[in-house]
């Protein structure tokens, strides 16, 4: 039963890890001042962003392309077929849309200095 | 329908005359004074729904008396400290007084009904939760008549709100009041989780629920993640303000942004929480008004959900001004973006679902005040993503462009969604429908003078005007703009009052109204009493009332599930969370003194502490707790044997372990405990990322001897090892040992003394919460465990109690498995504070 409900989630509960990971690593790399430079960017930033993102977004990237496994994991035995495309097609438009969420938090840090303020 | 179709209902008819009547005695509403005893959902939503909306009056009013202040330049209507008082007590009142408790009660009010249970599967929780939201809210609307009134905005924030800056006890009275009505709307928030994962009517599997359900259960789940950060926010405020422990001083270490960070944690989500259940109601209504099933019904569950997890990731949208590094904001502007897009989902559904029956279409009351939402919602839409953008809002922030772009989004969002419940759905409680002339009265003029008040401010604010200011110089070019905000307010409240004449005229609580007035799909419309529905049918379809015509016909001759009362009490049937297969039937208790006194006494405790007549508090708050223990005695009835519900269905009627609801509610309580405390562990931790050098700060005493906490970890895991080895040997029903009780007591001395060990152990260091944030910090870990160990201990001691008198055993056990429960968690949570405290940053940092 949890198992299901973690099935449908398994996207945005990602996103949330991914967002924790890189907003965490960022605070705390950027107060502690471990890494930084002059001009504020922080190669360790960068580095821990991009990782916290892709394993995220890589494992999001294969609950949609195998749901039957992901779900076998997750849940166990399968129920009726009406009610598992429902599951299946909700999981997949959820885990599509946090990745996309993922990406957009993850661009900043392409674009940006890790750790200066911007005025 | 021919004879050979009947037979595959669940029950068969004619039904005994007497099931009925047992019905309609066993749910019964109290009558006369006895009314406050009622636990019917319809009963106390009713007078729930009643009460927001006299809240949502009230601050409406406060909001005239504002926009005639400032209608021209220089006035001086009122004064600039009232002016604050006015805002603040607007604001909060509105956010939390109405707009939460006015969703919340048609969760409890509608739930039930489109779920056709017989009731939620608490009822005295709800009941408990509507009383004190009462009971606090009038008492915090009217400190605005005694100068009372808190004066920091709805937000509060710190340093603005710390004792130095804000002497008296009008802060205090936001800070208790509403931690207070916080801690109801969580009640309500468990009820409405389990309610909806539990008391479905079988066939009805996630995928056939009504969207109404899927917006509620995750509005309830965002409540029980959301509203613990603030609570929390709350207690450090109050502690501050009460006993100088300085988590919000920075030149003891601590920082006031830590409030705004918990506050926002929970403010922003706060109003998806509002919108997502007006988002579920026009899901609802639209579909019966164009006589079309929704479109994309899929699309708009992932849009609820999808919203309810992004919205916990953009509180930091609100901070962009405070001088976070850049590419922080950066990670939170693209979850502001990420969170429109589910919005707009919903609004292409239900666009589409207009379309698709575009020539069935009715305009009525409901639609044009949907319709209105869609036009007010998508424009406040539209300025939240503008202002989502940082440079942007750099500019907007702190001026008139924001209060005109949450006013479009609640007022449009909530507001206008609401209104449409209230034409659309009046008749489930009502025996007159409103009347369609005056609704469209109210609407347009309400309509039209939201627009007319609102709009202009866009302006005003872009011309510089800031929010917040009693008056403003007449030549600066506002005042026109200013003129015509005001007069639409006027407006707005001619539409409000054209709606309150049409409910004086035409609203009268009670049954018979109209039978599925609108030829709606859903439950609730199925033919309904007291007893909400004469049997639970099987459900097949999303809109079972479209696809099965005889469907009213059948539930009212008792031809589906459970047409009767087998138990001789109030019960409905409980369901699996996924599949909804039929589980066992549920006793539920009926109406009581205990709710309604329970809750005037918690709001009389938290009151008085308020004014600082400390030991009245406490005696109230006791008696408080007592009531409750008086009403849980009550609860938990023993096992009637199997009933037959119909359908070859021969259910239990007791039930324990992980199928049954009181585990859930237990489980969800567990989730409340542990938002709050990982709201903890996110402001320790964030106060040594803001000052790392000095935390804990030179010349603190050196941490306790290690005796202390190993020592206090260990009493923590023999607690729990006996309560588990207890719960393999509990006795045989009719068989009563002293050592139950006894191993009771002995667990619960170990769970308060590993709490006490651990504060000691930093007295005796000499430690002062009071020198510095540190300090303060933690001290607060073994405090917020003492909470949770406070009730474990009272639940154990409630179990060893109920053994003596035969009332917990083998079978009978659930009070000592909920009492196991928190128990686990409390040790759990105790455990993982002595690690932090005695590991970090002390230890490697
Ligand atoms: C019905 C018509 C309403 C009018 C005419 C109105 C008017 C106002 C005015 C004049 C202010 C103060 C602006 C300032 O001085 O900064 C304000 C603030 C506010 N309003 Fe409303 N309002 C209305 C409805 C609502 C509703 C329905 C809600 C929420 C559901 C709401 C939530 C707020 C909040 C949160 C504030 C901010 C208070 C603060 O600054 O701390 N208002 N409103
Ligand atoms: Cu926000």
């Amino acid at each position: 039963m949890v198992g299901t409900f973690v099935f449908i989630l398994a996207g945005p509960i990602l996103w949330a890890i991914q967002l924790t990971a890189i907003y965490g690593s960022q605070s705390a790399l950027c107060a502690a001042g471990i890494g930084t430079s002059s001009g504020g960017g922080n190669a360790l930033v960068l580095w821990s962003v991009v990782i916290a993102s892709l394993i995220p977004a890589g494992v999001a990237t294969w609950a949609i392309l195998a749901p039957a496994a992901s779900y076998r994991l997750l849940a166990g035995e399968r129920g009726d077929a009406a009610q598992w495309g429902f599951l299946r097609g909700v999981m997949r438009l959820l885990t599509g849309l946090s990745i996309l969420a993922m990406a957009y938090a993850a661009l900043g840090a392409v674009f940006l200095p890790e750790c200066a303020s911007l005025r | 329908m021919s004879t050979t179709e009947e037979k595959k209902l669940p029950n068969s008819g004619p039904r005994p005359e007497h099931e009925l009547e047992d019905l309609k005695r066993v749910w019964a509403t109290p009558k006369g004074i006895r009314l406050v005893t009622a636990v019917n959902n319809t009963v106390i939503g009713t007078l729930y729904i009643g009460v927001a909306f006299l809240f949502f009056v009230l601050a409406g009013v406060l909001a005239l008396v504002m926009r005639m202040q400032l209608a021209v330049g220089d006035n001086t209507l009122v004064s600039q400290d009232l002016y604050n008082q006015l805002f603040t007590v607007h604001g909060t009142t509105m956010m939390f007084l109405f707009a939460v408790p006015a969703v919340e009660a048609l969760g409890v009010m509608l739930l039930p009904q489109m779920l056709a249970a017989r009731d939620l599967p608490f009822p005295r929780l709800s009941a408990f939760a509507i009383w004190a939201y009462v009971i606090g809210g009038l008492v915090f609307f009217s400190t605005i008549f005694y100068d009372l009134a808190p004066k920091g905005g709805w937000f509060m924030y710190p340093p603005n709100t710390l004792t130095e800056f804000s002497p008296g006890d009008n802060a205090d009275f936001w800070l208790l009041g509403i931690g207070f009505i916080e801690i109801s709307a969580i009640a309500g928030a468990i009820e409405i989780v389990v309610g909806v994962l539990r008391t479905r009517p079988p066939g009805m599997t996630l995928a056939k629920m009504p969207i109404f359900a899927w917006a509620m259960l995750i509005f309830a789940a965002m409540i029980i993640f959301a509203f613990p950060a603030v609570i929390l926010a709350t207690m450090l405020l109050e502690i501050e303000r009460a006993f100088g422990w300085p988590f919000f001083s920075a030149e003891l270490g601590g920082d006031s942004l830590l409030w705004q960070h918990l506050f926002w944690f929970f403010g922003h989500p706060e109003v998806y929480i509002i919108f997502l259940p007006a988002a579920g109601l026009v899901s609802m209504i639209v579909p019966t008004m164009a006589q079309t099933p929704l479109v994309g019904y899929r699309l708009i569950v992932v849009a609820l959900i999808a919203t309810g997890f992004f919205s916990f990731g953009l509180w930091v949208h609100h901070m962009f001004t405070t001088g976070i590094p850049g590419l922080s904001l950066a990670f939170f502007s693209a979850a502001s973006m990420a969170v429109a897009i589910p919005s707009g989902i919903q609004v292409f559904s239900w666009i589409a679902t207009i379309a698709a029956g575009r020539k069935r279409f009715r305009i009525t009351v409901p639609s044009l005040f949907v319709l209105g939402f869609l036009f007010i919602f998508t424009l406040g839409g539209l300025t939240g993503v503008m202002v989502a953008i940082v440079p942007f809002d750099f500019q907007a922030h702190d001026s008139y462009f924001i209060v005109a772009h949450f006013h479009y989004v609640l007022i449009g969002g909530m507001v206008f969604p609401l209104f449409a419940t209230f034409y659309y759905w009046a008749p489930m409680v009502s025996k007159k429908m409103l009347s369609e002339r005056l609704g469209k009265w109210a609407f347009w003029l309400m309509f039209i003078g939201f627009n007319v008040t609102f709009f202009p401010m866009h302006i005003t604010g872009l011309a510089g005007m800031p929010r917040r200011v009693w008056t403003y110089p007449s030549n600066l070019g506002w005042d026109v703009l200013n003129m015509i905000s005001t007069a639409g307010a006027f407006v707005i409240a001619a539409g409000v009052l054209v709606f309150i004449i049409d409910l004086i005229r035409n609203f009268r609580f009670g049954e018979g109204g109209a039978e599925n007035p609108w030829g709606a799909g859903t439950l609730e419309f199925l033919p309904n009493d007291v007893y909400s529905t004469r049997s639970i049918p099987h459900v097949t379809s999303r809109e079972p009332l479209w696809d099965n015509p005889d469907l009213p016909r059948e539930v009212e001759a008792g031809l589906h599930y459970l047409p009767n009362a087998p138990t001789g009490g109030r019960e409905t049937i409980v369901t699996s969370a996924v599949e909804a297969k039929p589980q066992y039937v549920l006793q539920m208790p009926g109406a009581g003194w205990t709710p309604f006194l329970a809750a005037a006494f918690t709001a009389g405790g938290f009151l008085l502490l308020t004014i600082k007549e400390v030991g009245l508090g406490i005696a109230s708050g006791t008696l408080a707790i007592l009531l409750c223990l008086l009403w849980t005695w009550q609860l938990d009835k023993p096992s009637q044997g199997e009933v037959d519900i119909g359908g070859g269905y021969k259910l239990p009627t007791y039930m324990t372990g992980p199928n049954s609801h009181s585990w859930w509610a237990m489980v969800v309580l567990m989730l409340v405990a542990s938002a709050l405390y990982i709201s903890y562990f996110f402001s320790y931790l964030y106060l040594w990322t803001v000052s790392p050098d000095v935390w804990a700060p030179n010349g603190s005493p050196a941490p306790p001897s290690l005796v202390f906490p190993v020592g206090s970890a260990a009493m923590f895991a023999g607690g729990s090892a006996l309560m588990a080895w207890l719960g393999k040997r509990l006795p045989e029903p009719n068989v009563r040992t002293p050592g139950v009780p006894a191993g009771l007591v002995i667990a619960a001395l170990l769970l308060g003394g590993g709490v006490a060990l651990e504060i000691l152990g930093h007295m005796q260091t000499g430690l002062d919460p009071t020198a510095s944030s540190y300090g303060a910090m933690v001290y607060m870990a073994p405090i917020l465990t003492g909470q949770a160990a406070f009730a474990a201990i009272v639940m154990c001691l409630f179990a060893g109690a109920r053994h003596l008198r035969g009332g917990m055993d083998k079978q009978r056990r659930v009070t000592f498995d909920n009492a196991a429960l928190l128990y686990y968690y409390t040790a759990a949570q105790g455990v993982f504070g002595l690690v932090l405290i005695h590991g970090f940053p002390r230890l490697i940092g």
